[in-house]
């Protein structure tokens, strides 16, 4: 069977991407915020 | 530098991809768990990644408390860094924390339990989570050298979560690596478990690279915003 259809795994992988991509939000968000801070 | 960045970040996708394929498609499934065994390859790197990041955070702290009165410019440097990798710790412990907890309900029936290195993780994953609460809602020049403290103390229970498997009997299974001689993985898995590691910690090191900029351009600023405030007074 393709791994790609088991659901605890391709849960567990989903999960990593967005908590990661989540974080790197976060990070350009902050990157815009102090760019916006210094430019003042 | 913003090349650098660029390559850095192409070289962190293809090494991801890669790893994704080699995890999913070209190691075989363990003969026990079958393909569940495969979050294995975004479960070990997050661990990898946390410690890593959490050590940096370390040596920031140590490195700001040595040179806050001699030199405030590296001292600035490490508590931004300090900040910015304890920010990353706290996410790859998030993501392991996670991941764990889906393969423990997959494997074991349950989501969670509290034995020791669950528990002990938790625990670490929330001291962190103090250290960016306090630097997020305390003030004041005393803040950055209380956190620097908070981080070497907190610091204290990475090896003691690294060594509860060893020291207690645990649901969490036996240590894989290091864990005596019948410890280790087939060599067959290797390939998948090396590609992730370094794909994962590649984005890390990005990642982290990033929010460092922010965090020093906004310390510029707040810096710059003072000395005009004092001047106008």
């Amino acid at each position: 069977m393709n791994p790609m259809f088991h659901r605890h795994l391709v849960a567990a992988y989903t999960v990593t991407w967005v908590f990661h991509l989540a974080y790197l939000a976060y990070v350009g968000l902050k990157w815009r915020q102090a760019k916006r801070t210094s430019q003042r | 530098m913003k090349v650098l960045r660029w390559l850095w970040a192409a070289a962190t996708l293809a090494v991801l991809a890669n790893g994704f394929r080699v995890a999913m498609y070209v190691v075989p499934a363990d003969r026990e768990q079958g393909d569940l065994s495969r979050i294995l390859y975004y479960h070990v790197p997050s661990w990898c990644g946390m410690a890593l990041f959490f050590a940096i955070n370390l040596i920031c702290s140590i490195t700001y408390l040595a040179v806050r009165h001699r030199n405030q410019v590296l001292a600035l440097k490490a508590d931004a860094l300090a900040l910015t990798s304890a920010e990353m710790g706290v996410v790859y412990c998030l993501i392991g924390m996670t991941t764990g907890s889906i393969w423990g309900r997959a494997a074991w029936g349950i989501w969670w339990t509290w034995d020791a290195r669950l528990t002990t993780t938790l625990v670490l994953w929330l001291i962190y989570v103090a250290y960016l609460l306090l630097r997020r809602f305390a003030s004041g020049p005393e803040m950055r050298t209380l956190a620097a403290v908070l981080a070497i103390f907190g610091y204290a229970d990475v090896p003691i979560v690294y060594m509860s498997t060893r020291w207690w009997r645990t649901q969490h299974p036996a240590p894989v690596f290091f864990g005596g001689p019948n410890s280790g993985l087939d060599p067959s898995m290797l390939p998948a478990l090396f590609w992730n590691m370094a794909g994962w910690i590649m984005w890390g090191i990005l990642v982290v690279s990033l929010r460092y900029m922010a965090e020093r351009r906004q310390q510029v600023a707040d810096q710059t915003a003072a000395i005009a405030a004092l001047e106008s007074a």
